[in-house]
């Protein structure tokens, strides 16, 4: 099994592939540069991303 | 030491964090909540850590982790006294008026008719806020009566029980900008101006950024605001009245800084590593 670590999915919208350059954190948020769309990052083994929730009433600083 | 982080999305900021507390030697462990599960007879693992850093973009999260980590005994950063004065403005704003610290005229009720006698008493334009929201979400400038009427009947109508209660604040007639203050460990240590051509002037909404001084008058208000709610790290938000000056608008316990950073040149993410470290070390409160 190889231990190296994937910094790259494809975004699930548009299919590009989206890379990160260190290793991505689970919840990090990315966006994609081809089609735009915010990201999240729900996997980290596969690497797996899917578009970032809209902002909920109680999100802030 | 054994520093958490908790969050719920990680942004810019917590990446940073992350990054400078390694740089001062500490590793921290970040939390994605969203996997977390708590056992309140048990603090199990959460017991091995100095401090937790709270860094959850909803507040839901924030007061679940900051609840618990006070049971647990676990230092959070920032405490849950912090976070609760400063989740709900109507809170905040009572206890700035607690402590004589000057914010804009306000009126608060419960019914939209009160609601409306409320307003007229402040006068046209009105701003009204959700008393929970952030990033400039749901504000409304109310020119008129026919304004604050409508904007009241929606509320009511379609809002959440968080909407059932009418804040309204007098409208500043600001010099096209507001004032942003970073406060950790007590200390004003940044700040910067947001303007914009819009009467909302967040950066969530597009505001554009400066760094200012931090004149003897800035720094005596916000380090008055921030005494007030206590805490580690808060941001306050100040508009500057004509009449009567600088007044306190907001006081933020979950800053975001990405954008402050290059315009002021103060590591602010550095700063709240540092202050984070002294608390675990026992160095701090």
């Amino acid at each position: 099994m190889s231990d190296t670590i994937t910094t790259q999915a494809a975004c699930p919208e548009c299919d590009a592939p989206v890379g990160f350059e260190r290793e991505p954190l689970s919840g990090q948020v990315s966006r994609c540069s081809d089609c735009g769309v915010e990201l999240e990052v729900t996997c980290l083994s596969p690497l797996t991303l899917e578009v970032a929730p809209e902002i909920e009433e109680d999100w802030g600083e | 030491m054994r520093i958490a982080m908790t969050y719920t999305r990680l942004r810019t900021e917590e990446r940073l964090l992350l990054d400078e507390c390694e740089s001062l030697g500490a590793k921290v462990t970040p939390i994605d909540l969203r996997q977390a599960v708590f056992d309140p007879h048990d603090p199990g693992e959460w017991s091995r850590f100095d401090a937790v850093v709270e860094r959850s973009v909803s507040l839901t999260s924030s007061r679940v982790v900051a609840r618990l980590m006070e049971s647990f005994g676990v230092r959070c950063v920032n405490p849950r006294a912090t976070i609760e004065l400063c989740a709900d403005k109507l809170v905040t704003s009572a206890a700035l008026v607690a402590a004589c610290v000057p914010i804009p005229y306000m009126r608060v009720a419960t019914s939209p008719e009160a609601g409306m006698r409320g307003i007229e008493q402040l006068g046209y334009p009105a701003v009204l806020k959700p008393t929970i929201g952030s990033w400039g979400r749901l504000i409304a400038k109310v020119n008129d009566r026919d304004a604050a009427e409508s904007v009241l009947e929606h509320r009511d109508t379609l809002g959440s029980v968080n909407h059932a209660v009418v804040y309204a604040q007098e409208h500043i007639e600001k010099p096209g900008r507001d004032l942003r203050v970073f406060v950790i460990g007590g200390e004003p240590v940044a700040a910067i101006a947001r303007y914009s051509e819009h009467w909302v002037t967040n950066t969530a909404r597009g505001a554009r950024t400066e760094g200012i001084e931090i004149s003897h008058e800035i720094r005596e208000i916000s380090a008055q605001a921030a005494a007030v709610v206590g805490g580690d790290a808060v941001a306050v938000d100040l508009l500057e009245c004509p009449e009567r000056g600088l007044l306190v608008n907001e006081v933020n316990h979950s800053m975001e800084f990405r954008n402050s950073i290059d315009v002021t040149g103060v590591n602010i993410p550095g700063l709240l590593a540092r202050h984070t470290l002294e608390i675990a070390a026992g160095e701090r409160a």
